[in-house]
């Protein structure tokens, strides 16, 4: 469990994080949505105990980030946005070095290396020197160097950036598989479609502040209470725009282009069948019905400002 | 306790065997035919240069005794110790100089800080990587050196002692370089500062070793016996010289070998502590444990000079009873040759003077540790905060002074005219180096307040401190050999003077400091901020 209380950093006069406060429990994957300059990496930072924050805390099953620092990153894995690999060390010494860094045992080291070599299907390149890695294995390598330790929770910062989109898709079923291990993982990016196909909780950040926080489904919800449905009919618009301004749960309906129908609906699931079939049965030619899903960018766009520090 | 200890034992000892970052940099430094090249050349150079020496040797003449042969093998083998002295001055510090300075630049600080591993265990790693190599370069010069013994120009025994003070020495540098790189942004810069310091630092070594080996002769004195002063043994080219002799440490011949590797370690703790605490936020336990250890090499040193004064004159520079032969005794002609524990005097207060802007001016840094915060906060005095700077340089001349008094106290037993004598004259300097510190801590103030960027302060308050210490009137007093007189107390001259100039100077540089300091006062660039108390 991991428990972000009124986390506060100030650089100067400038505040890049303004009480900031929330919790996550084993097997969220929190996507950490904000502009550049928002706060993001300050929050992580701090979380990895790399940042001191100016007033606030944090607790990872009980132990605070204040307090016991070298106990709270024996429990972490952190991944920054930028990372520099040793040149002219092999796969295997690299995990090997971190691994003795996290203090583990001489003994355990190439079992726990060949399984997270497993993990992030890197077994092949075990003797390959980590220059000679393609971007998105040596980002696999970097997470793979986060997971030596079997840490509670995840950081990974804009794990994503450069990546071409099959090492992306990769590298989202493998983050996806680690929330299935029941770690809690952060991951800030800026490529919200892909956050919104793995992460089960979000939170939006903009100059410091938290301005949304939750399931990814509420979030939305909260952002357009009312659902969009789009209907497409065949003929006679007008009789089913009569239809359905005289319908149950229709708060407008508004004629489009190619015969379409945008409506706002608050109903539930339920009553969009009952519509359907009301629509039916009066005889309207439906073609296409269907709930338009609004996606991450445009809670994000909605809910930020574009204001930046 | 037992149980308590057990740990401990254990993570300090980890810090040295199966260091993490050690054995990285082991798997890697010897790895590939670039490696095999590199050492390969080293060794050919070494013999080549060897074989030179010695066809130099053997044609010096023809009509030879065994006391010439035998004198000219031993220059053969003092010559192949010159050589890895320099190899060892010249190469030595590279290696580290870059070592942390380029891992900041490579990006990893935050992957290796997002782990256990401590600030010590990363710098010792650092340290022992480096170190490696002058072990490297040390051995692989060991076939070279035996034709040396196999010849006779030494004993094995005196290849070991001297090969201990070349490999102890090269850890001073390497510490050296450690610490700079630390403190620079750039691997070049660091590069060239680490040459810059080392090189300076083997001068002067040199020049202490030559003025001990030759002093005495020099000056008519008696002829150098097995006794040889401490501060002539750091020279990476005396070694041969220096292996076999003692010093006189409060009246007891100790090796100086054994002296060189204590003196060496502790300055080398004492770096490498630099070294972290430059790493580290304010109020680290780093910054802490330096300041501390500052205290007490500080104490320990005033002990050692307050005791030495004791015999005959009343002199900060006269060691009698403590370091050196006896031609450098008072009561012998050369009591007053100043090339001696003066000049050591004056690189402590040199080496100090560089590190009081470090600690003094206030401004915007990229760490965020130096922003003002106050004048003068006693609470702050070991938390590395510019608030916390005066009281820290007034704890060290306070405990200078404790420690000469009870040094004195303790030599002059049995003497009780020689003690008021020497507590008075303890009293004055404390009182005088007081102002001097003073003054010298609000031109930091001063420099800080013409500019807003702590860097750009540090440097100018630096160029201010050298300027005054060259300017006419305190060289003059610097070079003059008279006797007290009202200017021959030079912050920087610590010989002789006594009397009221030291409490007249004392009390016009604190006046100064005070003015300057509380003008500048609320005229600060930056933002002054509000730290929190940390335990």
């Amino acid at each position: 469990m991991l428990e972000v209380q009124n986390l506060h950093k100030t650089f100067g006069d400038l505040t890049a994080v303004n009480n900031l406060s929330f919790s996550l429990k084993p097997g969220d994957v929190f996507g950490f949505i904000g502009p550049n300059g928002a706060g993001k990496t300050t929050t992580i930072r701090m979380l990895a105990t790399l940042l001191e924050p100016t007033a606030g805390n944090a607790r990872l099953n009980g132990v605070d980030i204040l307090s016991d620092p070298m106990e709270v990153r024996r429990r972490i894995g952190y991944m920054p946005d930028f990372f520099g690999l040793y040149d002219d060390t092999k796969v295997w010494e690299y995990l090997d070095f971190f691994a003795a860094a996290y203090q583990i045992g001489k003994k355990q080291r190439p079992e726990i290396i060949d399984s997270v070599l497993e993990l992030t299907d890197l077994t092949t390149k075990r003797e390959s020197f980590v220059q000679t890695l393609s971007r998105g294995m040596q980002q696999r390598l970097c997470l793979a160097r986060c997971l030596v330790h079997d840490p509670t929770l995840l950081l990974l910062d804009e794990p994503a950036s450069g990546l071409d989109p099959r090492a992306r898709a990769e590298l989202k079923e493998l983050i996806a598989e680690l929330g299935r291990m029941n770690k809690i993982v952060i991951v800030s990016s800026h490529i919200l479609p892909e956050l919104a196909d793995f992460c089960n909780t979000i939170g939006i950040i903009e100059r410091g502040a938290l301005l949304a926080f939750g399931p990814v489904k509420d979030i939305m919800k909260q952002v357009q209470p009312t659902r969009v449905i789009r209907i497409r009919v065949l003929d006679g618009v007008a009789r089913a725009l009569e239809l359905l301004q005289a319908a149950e749960h229709v708060k407008s309906a508004e004629p489009g282009e190619d015969n379409v129908i945008r409506v706002q609906f608050t109903g539930e699931v339920e009553h969009q069948a009952d519509l359907l079939e009301k629509m039916v049965r009066d005889g309207v030619r439906v073609v296409d019905f269907r709930e338009e899903e609004i996606d991450l960018e445009d809670v994000f766009l909605r809910i930020t400002t574009g204001a930046v520090h | 306790m037992a149980a308590n200890l057990l740990p401990w034992a254990r993570r300090a000892l980890g810090a040295y065997f199966g260091n993490p970052i050690a054995l990285r940099d082991y798997r890697t430094q010897l790895r590939g035919v670039k490696a095999l090249v590199l050492w390969g050349t080293y060794l050919f150079f070494l013999i080549l240069i060897a074989v030179l020496f010695y066809l130099s040797i053997l044609s010096s003449g023809s009509q030879v005794s065994i006391a010439f042969v035998q004198s000219e093998l031993h220059t053969f083998y003092q010559r192949l110790m010159w050589l890895l002295g320099g190899t060892v001055a010249m190469i030595t510090p590279a290696f580290t100089a870059a070592s942390v300075v380029a891992e900041r630049q490579h990006g990893s600080f935050d992957l290796l800080f997002s782990t256990p591993l401590r600030l010590k265990d990363f710098l010792v790693g650092r340290m022992l990587s480096s170190y490696r190599y002058t072990w490297m370069l040390l051995i692989l010069s060991l076939p070279v050196t035996a034709v040396g013994v196999m010849l006779g120009g030494a004993t094995w025994v005196d290849v070991i002692y001297a090969y201990l003070l070349l490999s102890v020495i090269g850890l001073f540098y390497s510490a050296v370089g450690l610490l700079i790189s630390t403190l620079t942004a750039k691997p070049v810069s660091a590069v060239i500062w680490t040459y810059a310091v080392v090189g300076i630092i083997v001068l002067v070594t040199f020049i202490y070793y030559q003025v001990a080996y030759f002093g005495p002769a020099f000056f008519g004195g008696p002829s150098i016996t097995n006794e040889f002063p401490l501060q002539g043994a750091f020279s990476t080219f005396g070694v041969v010289e220096v292996a076999p002799t003692h010093s006189l440490l409060f009246g007891t011949e100790v090796p100086n070998l054994i002296l060189v590797c204590v003196v060496v370690l502790l300055l080398v703790k004492l770096l490498v502590l630099g070294a972290a605490s430059a790493l580290s936020p304010y109020a680290s336990p780093e910054t802490k444990s330096l300041r501390v250890h500052g205290l007490i090499y500080v104490a320990a040193a005033a002990l050692v000079i307050g005791y030495g004064t004791t015999n005959g004159t009343v002199g900060a520079s006269a060691f009698a009873g403590g370091f050196g032969p006896a031609a450098f005794s008072p009561g012998t002609p050369f009591s007053d040759i100043w090339l001696g524990i003066d000049i050591m005097l004056v690189t402590g207060a040199v080496l100090a003077l560089l590190f009081i802007p470090r600690i003094t001016c206030h401004g915007r840094d990229a760490e965020r540790r130096s922003r003002p915060d106050g004048i003068f906060n006693s609470r702050r005095a070991f938390l590395g905060t510019p608030s916390g700077a005066l009281p820290y340089l007034l704890l060290l001349v306070i405990t200078a002074g404790a420690g000469a008094a009870a040094g004195l106290a303790w030599a002059a037993r049995g003497q009780p005219d020689l003690l008021p004598l020497g507590l008075a004259v303890v009293a004055t300097r404390v009182y005088w180096a007081a102002g001097c510190l003073v003054f010298a801590w609000s031109l930091g103030r001063l420099a800080s307040v013409w500019t807003s960027k702590v860097g750009v302060a540090r440097a100018l308050h630096l160029v201010i401190l050298i300027g005054l210490l060259v300017l006419p009137i305190p060289m003059l007093s610097l070079l003059s050999v008279a006797g007290p007189d009202l200017w021959n107390v030079h912050p920087l001259y610590v010989h002789g003077s006594a009397g009221t100039a030291p409490l007249l100077w004392g009390t016009a540089l604190l006046f100064v400091g005070v003015v300057v300091a509380a003008a500048t006062r609320g005229n600060e660039r930056s933002r002054p901020v509000r730290l929190e108390e940390r335990g």
